[in-house]
């Protein structure tokens, strides 16, 4: 075939007219113009309908309309939000790569993982938006009726009560044994079966199957359970009631520790953001949470929105995350290797 | 199939031509890689590169359980891939080995047509976070068809320009995606 | 009160403007969006989520459904015109619409394709409406140990995708579950062969190794041989499935679509293994058994008709019990959620209009399935007349693009050139392909069901044979494995004395 001296030359034109035509494209951007005057890549570190990509892109529909350039939001799942964590890590902290930082991300796995890729003090944090209560359920049918009755069980047959989690380092792993040490269990890690399933939606079914015995989850992925009358919930974590939840509140039980444990998804970004672009997010961040249709959609899926500023986000996280490094080391949950 | 047997999955051909027995030889050759392989995962791979807690309780549950089982299945298999092309009737491919009806140069070219487009993989994914994907798209796409010598030089000039633009266009702006941008140029 | 009742007080609610342009528009968006390769269903669910916020809620489900059953029919054409599934659930498209497209058959395998997959839709929706109940009851006592067990049934499908050598088949499915450790294990979160970098930790992407390992391998091999299709230009082939060929095959799409119902009615299965089984059953009872693999009508339509039996069959976990069963359902549950309903028993008290409402729609998105599929195969398949020396580079640039866009993450598009040398060199070995994704889709259920199974047990094997399902799905297993190896007996024994018969000639 390269013995034809013609095609050669015509291939060899042809390549070099690419890299003129694509040269002649070349478009001439000013290099100091004001934040941002390029569009802004948000980082979901979940995959398409979870609930991190439901809340991110929710926000990003009134945040869309506020920032002068496009907002493209993009999932980069894998590893248990390690994946894009660690890519956002690597951005540049120029502004135009964000994340919706979770629970997940941001606490859980830090605390639990000897070996991630990344950790929390490479991260800043431009807003804690919205935090989701936790609840803990059990199957209708089943004789556990309060959360004493379920640490009576696990106290007299230790190893047989099982709890469902979406992976380990996920909020669930850590808020099932955290709830029942609350209530006396001492060492939950050796009196409990932990079951990790691929995914949120997997772990509520096993329970609903029979496979595990309890779940601690967002009180959001329960919801349409318990409105069924599928799942029983014991316990909601938070001070006020979660309307839906006919279950005592983690203060009527006089267990304020829990309080710690909610979810949450801010907008994060990596350390050494520039003042300017905090206080640009802050200002847009404020103007989105307050659209209405926005507080409409996530207060129906069972979130409170409630816009931190950036230090009380930071405050807030390091306080959870300390909680929980304390709960992993105490228990002996780390994750090594 | 002339001579095939009724029924798959073993449908075994009568070996008369000297392609039967190359391709004999190359299946066993093959099996002894594999063999070769799954000793070095049992032995090396896995103790290094599959981290096992201490206290793992029962054996089932230990992360390297599932290797070790398929590494074990790679060794069995390949020592009977061995043993049935070794001491099995002998079996033919279905499709006529392409190698054999080229000629010595042009096999020398086809291998040398298949390292160029090996390099323009590697070169279109390092230059992807230099040139932007368009670009780096564009050039390869135009450096394919200089290889292959394609018949129709102004078409695929045509279509290496405006093939990636049209995907940027779909990809960035209808399917939200954060096309690499490269240094040089920014597509609105 | 009766189900007909039901249905014609809903009937209002669908029969209106905007449900039909939710529908039609859902299933247009699905369609294109299941033939770029890279964009799958569930992306494209993803994406037009956020606009039902503002719809009614009939209208705003239905546009999403419209969305997924596209989706799962638009993957079909790329499988068959360029050889790169759109969706992982057309994989199984692949091995025989390729080959028909390669003689000149394209436009009768995208017919067939089409007819299979609304014949299978009608079937889902129409099991959804019917069995709903019943097979929701049956899905929850799926735990664990009945799932390792039906996945370890439906790894012999590998015999029936394996080609001209089981051997090498089951080779390339140890590799497909050796690939498949890669990441961070499922019970301790530790690292596996993942060399502490952040993007082998969320484990090799699927779609990325799908397409690495079917289309990219057929460019390599044009690049090996740029002129070998010279003088055999495929044609358009304007031929059409006639009705002779459908009836031949009608037995098989029945079949396929109520594989793909029960597949679908179980969580956690999905599409892709529901066409492999679909084909491998109709190839063990074909009497065209030897065509398989090699461009035979009927293996499209057991494929195509397997993987959209599901559509239909996943709502029934969802409607019935509130239980997504792959992730396309979870975001629709999602919206579902945002309209203020609750998916589950209660919903058929409470909201039963909704529910018969969306049955109908259901049934109408088989019907607009069926146009609008016409239209995209009528514009797609011109893709057939394009030149290989301009179509090979361009779908390598087609997939490098959907390859991204699956993560935004370059990683995938390295992962699936590697994936593509792999699948040349197998090519190049008759290893076959499809056993190796088989075992890349199935591997890690298979151990996580496992490994699940032995935690609820403590390690106690007794567990795997806990139920009835788990006594039948072992028993299909070993009954099939015995068929497997009669069958090589035979054959081997058949040829020796073939052998024999020639060596004395």
């Amino acid at each position: 075939m390269m013995k034809d001296p013609g095609r050669l030359r015509r291939a060899a034109v042809l390549g070099l007219a690419t890299l003129a035509a694509g040269m002649s494209a070349f478009a001439v951007s000013d290099a100091r113009a004001e934040y941002p005057d390029r569009p802004i890549t948000l980082v979901i570190a979940y995959g398409p309908g979870g609930a991190t990509d439901i809340s991110g892109r929710s926000l990003a529909v009134p945040l869309g309309k506020i920032i002068p350039q496009p907002l493209l939001v993009v999932n980069r799942a894998g590893a248990g939000g390690a994946t894009g964590a660690v890519s956002v890590r690597d951005a540049a902290p120029d502004g135009y790569t964000m994340m919706v930082s979770r629970v997940g991300t941001h606490t859980v796995n830090p605390a639990m993982k000897a070996t991630l890729p990344y950790k929390l003090a490479e991260f800043e944090e431009v807003g804690v938006y919205e935090i989701n209560p936790v609840a803990c359920a059990v199957k209708e049918d089943s004789d556990i009726k309060s959360m004493d009755d379920l640490v009576a069980k696990i106290k007299a047959a230790p190893k047989t009560v099982s709890y469902s989690s979406s992976g380990v380092g996920s909020l669930l792993h850590i808020a099932g044994a955290m709830a029942v040490r609350e209530f006396g269990v001492e060492n939950p890690v050796e009196e409990l079966i932990h079951i990790p399933l691929k995914g949120g939606g997997a772990a509520a079914t096993a329970v609903l199957a029979g496979t595990a015995t309890f779940i601690c989850t967002n009180s959001s992925a329960l919801a349409s359970f318990v409105a069924n009358k599928q799942l029983r919930p014991l316990m909601v974590t938070t001070k006020e009631p979660v309307p839906g939840f006919e279950a005592p509140t983690a203060a009527d039980l006089g267990k304020p520790n829990l309080h710690q444990l909610v979810g949450w998804s801010g907008i994060g970004a990596p350390k050494g953001l520039p003042a300017e672009v905090t206080e640009k997010w802050r200002g847009w961040m404020k103007e989105a949470t307050s659209d209405k249709d926005f507080l409409e959609t996530m207060t129906k899926r069972g979130s409170v929105i409630q816009l931190m500023s950036p230090e009380e986000s930071a405050a807030f996280i390091q306080k959870q995350y300390e909680l929980f490094t304390k709960l992993v080391n105490d228990l002996g949950m780390r994750v090594e290797g | 199939m002339p001579g095939g047997p009724r029924t798959a999955p073993f449908p075994i051909f009568i070996c008369v031509a000297q392609n039967g027995m190359k391709l004999h030889s190359k299946d066993v050759w093959l099996g002894a890689g594999v063999v070769t392989f799954g000793v070095f995962l049992l032995v090396y791979a896995i103790p290094v590169f599959v981290a096992s807690p201490s206290n793992v309780r029962v054996m089932f549950l230990s992360p390297t359980f599932w290797p070790d089982i398929i590494s074990w299945l790679i060794i069995v298999l390949g020592a009977t891939l061995i043993i049935t092309r070794m001491f099995g009737p002998p079996v033919v491919a279905s499709e006529p080995v392409d190698v054999s009806e080229m000629s010595r140069d042009e096999i020398n070219f086809a291998w040398a047509r298949l390292v160029a487009i090996a390099v323009i993989m590697v070169g279109l994914v390092m230059s992807t976070p230099i040139l932007g994907m368009v670009l780096s798209t564009a050039l390869a796409f135009a450096l394919i068809s200089a290889i292959v010598s394609t018949p129709r030089p102004v078409t695929a000039l045509l279509v290496a320009i405006l093939l990636p633009l049209m995907l940027y266009a779909f990809f960035a702006h209808v399917a939200g995606v954060s096309v690499p941008q490269g240094r040089f140029l920014s597509l609105p | 009160m009766n189900v007909f009742d039901d249905l014609a007080a809903a009937w209002p609610l669908v029969a209106n403007l905007e449900s039909f342009l939710a529908l039609a528009g859902g299933i247009t968006i699905g369609v294109i969006a299941g033939a770029i390769p890279g964009m799958s269903a569930t992306m494209a669910v993803a994406l037009t989520l956020p606009f039902t916020f503002a719809m009614q809620p009939i209208t705003g489900i239905l546009l999403l459904l419209g969305v997924y059953k596209g989706g799962i029919f638009g993957g079909s054409i790329p499988a068959i015109l360029i050889k790169t599934p759109g969706t992982p659930a057309s994989s199984a498209t692949i091995l025989d619409g390729y080959p028909m497209a390669e003689k000149g058959q394209a436009g009768k395998a995208l017919d067939m394709a089409l007819y299979a997959s609304c014949t299978a839709d009608m079937i889902s929706n129409l099991s959804l409406i019917m069995f709903a109940g019943w097979l929701a009851s049956f899905a929850l006592s799926f735990g664990p140990p009945e799932f390792f067990t039906l996945i370890l049934f439906s790894l012999t499908i590998i015999a029936g995708v394996s080609g001209d050598s089981l051997i090498k088949g089951l080779l390339a499915a140890v590799f497909g579950l050796l690939l498949a450790t890669v990441g961070l294990d499922l019970v301790y979160g530790t690292n596996r062969f993942t060399f502490n970098d952040a993007n082998l930790m969320g484990g090799l992407n699927f779609i990325a190794v799908l397409i690495g390992l079917f289309a990219i391998p057929e460019i390599l091999a044009y690049v090996w041989r740029p002129r070998s299709d010279k003088g055999q230009i495929r044609a358009l082939g304007e031929q059409h499935v006639t009705f002779a060929e459908y009836r031949r095959c009608f037995r098989t799409i029945i079949r396929g679509s109520f594989i793909g119902v029960f597949l679908g009615s179980i969580p956690g299965i999905g599409a892709a293994p529901a066409a492999f089984l679909s084909y491998s059953e109709a190839r063990r009872r074909s009497p065209n058994k030897k065509n398989f693999g090699k461009g035979e009508l009927e293996g499209v339509a057991a494929s195509e008709s397997g993987n959209n039996g599901v559509a239909g069959a996943t709502l029934i976990p969802l409607l019935a019990l509130g239980v997504p069963g792959d992730v396309i359902t979870a975001i629709i549950i999602g919206a579902f959620m945002v309209h203020g309903l609750q998916p589950g028993p209660m919903m058929f008290v409470a909201n039963a209009n909704i529910i018969y409402a969306l049955f109908m729609g259901l049934i109408i998105s088989s019907v607009l399935l069926f146009f609008i599929g016409g239209v995209a195969i009528r514009m797609f398949r011109y893709i057939v007349d394009v030149p290989k020396s301009v179509l090979m580079p361009a779908v390598l640039i087609l997939c490098v693009f959907g390859v991204y866009a699956v993560n935004n993450n370059v990683f995938d598009v390295i992962v699936m050139f590697l994936m593509g040398w792999l699948g040349y060199f197998m090519l190049r070995n008759d290893i076959p392909a499809a056993p190796f994704l088989i075992a890349f889709i199935l591997g890690p259920l298979l151990e996580d069901n496992f490994r699940q199974a032995m935690l609820m047990s403590n390690g106690a094997a007794d567990i795997l044979f806990r139920s009835w399902i788990t006594w039948f799905f072992w028993g299909a297993t070993f009954l099939t494995i015995a068929a497997l190896v009669r069958t090589g007996l035979r054959q081997r024994s058949e040829a020796a004395e073939a052998l024999r018969a020639t060596t004395s000639e």
